[in-house]
């Protein structure tokens, strides 16, 4: 897995590409925990590179969100794919997450 | 009688297994030209009852045998493995609607496997674990 990452107005983009399952998701969970380690709190997670997520990973973004009201942060999610968007929802996390419609609306959501 | 595309594959109980596996799905759902929907459905059910065999086997070295059917419009994924019986359909399904403060990420899996695909069946036959999943390339499996 390659995770692209850019720093906007304070918000921190992170970009995963291909899969996010129980082969990768401890590589994504690395990389958001040293941004947290490093102090971001404003987290925005690009969805558009992945093809799909299963368990495994909504553990990921589960500890994201944790984290994320722990530090008093941001976190939005956006460019998902109908078969992403389905496990979201299935797992019942929608509830739990800001997911904006574009890249702009996370990152206004993300800075708000 | 429609035509029927079989792929094989033997792998160890494993991350390595899985990786290996999930490889070798994807590119037979590539060139079966399956539709994204119905491959990525059969990717999510298949790394969940993988990492699971993966977890709950005794050893990293049971071996497990996977099989990709394709017969007309219908797809069904086996998977066999000699670990002790587990049947992960008897796992307690998750709970998907409270706040993030009660949120425990266990049991997400398996539910995600019950509801993504049309049918799950678990038997326990001659020593071995078989988990039968099928679906359709016209189905909706999350159609309401």
């Amino acid at each position: 897995m390659t995770i692209n990452e850019a720093h906007e107005a304070g918000v921190v983009v992170v970009s995963p590409q291909g899969r996010i399952d129980s082969t990768t998701s401890a590589i994504l969970e690395r990389h958001l925990q040293g941004l947290a380690a490093a102090g971001e709190t404003r987290v925005v997670v690009d969805f558009s590179g992945v093809d799909y997520i299963s368990s495994a990973g909504l553990r990921v973004m589960l500890a994201l969100a944790k984290r994320g009201r722990d530090q008093k942060g941001r976190v939005a999610l956006f460019g998902m794919n109908d078969s992403v968007r389905q496990v979201f929802e299935l797992a019942g996390f929608v509830a739990l997450f800001t997911i904006a419609a574009t890249r702009t609306d996370a990152l206004h959501s993300a800075m708000a | 009688m429609p035509e029927v595309n079989v792929h094989r594959v033997t792998v160890t109980a494993s991350i390595g297994g899985v990786r290996q596996t999930l490889n070798e799905f994807d590119q037979f759902g590539r060139a079966q030209a399956l539709p994204d929907d119905l491959r990525r459905r059969f990717l999510v059910a298949l790394d969940e009852v993988l990492s699971n065999v993966a977890r709950h086997g005794e050893s990293s070295e049971i071996p497990v045998q996977v099989s990709f059917k394709l017969a007309g419009d219908r797809l069904t994924v086996t998977v066999e493995d000699e670990a002790p019986p587990f049947n992960p359909l008897e796992v307690a399904p998750a709970d998907t609607s409270s706040a993030l403060d009660q949120r425990k990420p266990g049991g997400v899996g398996i539910e995600l496997v019950r509801t993504l695909l049309e049918s799950v069946r678990y038997e326990h036959t001659g020593g071995r674990n078989r988990l039968t999943m099928t679906d359709r390339i016209s189905s909706h499996a999350n159609e309401s």
